[in-house]
């Protein structure tokens, strides 16, 4: 009884000490996002425990299935991409070794924020002319606003737009403690399901020999 | 070793299933009353122990310990493995569920054929081929997997070389540490609870009729 119950606390022990050991932010499979950067859109391309995707094939298409480009990643899991001639959502999907894929849909809204925001003559913020561009599906243009173009601001916006995109892609990527709980109790529930099964199984037997 | 949605193709994905659902239906009838806390707890480390990563190279692997499943499961490999995935796949979108039959075939096939191969072997009386045949049971089933997925990769279009050898690769440390984390534990539940691996629990004995 003792050496069972040494067994079992052995046992538990591991699966804790498993549980434990995972970082919040390990997670298998891969990740994708992607974000303005000067006059591109670029990639960003990581496995589950940070690792980044190296050498992996990432493609830029439209919603259509229609791809616009492709790129491989470099050493810092990035691959750019000059950016479309028209305005429209884009889908950025990467391929790594061993069947690892994953997709980043970018709505159309997200690179004109980071490019062509700031469409007025004296620099201010001008989002109904952008959203008129957009629906008229024009390209981005790059016209001089006062003392301060696009490209200034546009470089300006890059570090902050990566720096929201990995934050972003971070909260989705993070395992949640509770749903490994919660997925540890799923199996007890299926080991009851199966002493249930077993224990009725038995029960007919006993009858049928009686 | 989980591969991604999308990237198979539909009857490399039917196959799968067909072959899945054929092992889950012959390891469901496997699995007796005895089995199931056992089935239980493995089907939770293997829940688990696929959150740890480590990093290598271009890539990214992560703890299996399907052969230490097939070892004291056998059949029964297949719907321990499947409820791993299957949680794996709804709670952390690690594959999908569109390619759970190939994941799980690719995992439970080698884990239970090694199983049922070696089992007389860690019943040896032999501390040394007790070792090497867990070992073999534990980095092997991971070299199999990572074949079947290459195979997998090739039927929808893939190099077999190229791929092969990337996954290889890849896994070759995961092979060397799931074999030795199977070697231990086997090594451990031989000092701690040898009745555990005789034959009758292992399932190559007919039990003893009193």
């Amino acid at each position: 009884m003792g050496l069972s119950r040494r067994c079992s606390a052995t046992g538990i022990a591991l699966i804790l000490s498993l549980v434990f050991f995972v970082s919040p932010a390990a997670a298998h499979s891969i990740y994708i996002f992607a974000f303005p950067d000067d006059s591109q859109i670029c990639t960003n391309s990581y496995f589950g425990g940070k690792a980044k995707v190296r050498g992996g094939q990432v493609s830029m298409a439209a919603v259509s299935g229609e791809i616009l480009a492709t790129a491989k990643t470099d050493e810092a899991g990035n691959a750019c991409f000059d950016r479309p001639e028209r305005i429209q959502d884009l889908i950025f999907t990467v391929e790594a070794s061993g069947g690892h894929r994953a997709e980043f849909k970018m709505p159309a809204s997200e690179p004109a924020a980071g490019s062509s925001a700031y469409d007025s003559n004296d620099g201010r913020p001008a989002p109904e002319t952008m959203a008129g561009e957009q629906a008229a599906g024009a390209a981005w243009p790059s016209t001089r606003a006062g003392s301060l173009t696009r490209d200034d601001l546009r470089q300006a916006l890059s570090p902050i737009m990566l720096k929201l995109a990995e934050m972003e892609s971070a909260q989705n990527s993070r395992i949640n403690l509770k749903d490994v709980v919660g997925g540890l109790g799923w199996l007890l529930g299926l080991a009851g399901v199966a002493f249930f099964a077993a224990g009725r199984k038995n029960k007919t037997r006993i009858k049928e020999r009686s | 070793m989980h591969i991604s949605e999308g990237v198979l193709s539909a009857p490399v994905l039917i196959c799968g299933a067909a072959l899945a659902l054929g092992g889950m239906a012959k390891g469901l009838r496997a699995v007796g009353e005895d089995d199931i806390p056992k089935a239980a707890v493995l089907a939770a480390v293997f829940f688990v122990a696929s959150l740890i990563h480590v990093n290598i190279g271009p890539g990214s692997a992560h703890l299996i310990l399907s052969g230490l499943i097939g070892l004291f499961l056998g059949w029964a490999a297949f719907p321990v493995i499947f409820a791993g995935l299957l949680l794996q796949g709804i709670l952390f979108q690690f594959g999908g569920l569109t390619v759970l039959g190939v994941n799980t075939f690719n995992m439970a096939f080698p884990a239970m054929a090694l199983g049922l191969l070696l089992r007389k072997g860690i019943n040896s009386q032999r501390k040394a081929a007790a070792f090497a045949a867990a070992f073999i049971c534990g980095g092997g089933s991971i070299l199999l997997s990572s074949l079947l997925v290459a195979l997998a990769l090739f039927l929808t279009g893939r190099e077999f070389k190229f791929v092969a050898l990337e996954i290889m690769l890849a896994n070759l440390p995961i092979m060397i540490i799931e074999g030795l984390m199977c070697a231990l534990v086997v090594g451990f539940l031989a000092k701690v609870r040898p009745a555990l691996l005789t034959g009758e629990a292992l399932g190559f004995e007919k039990p003893a009729k009193a």
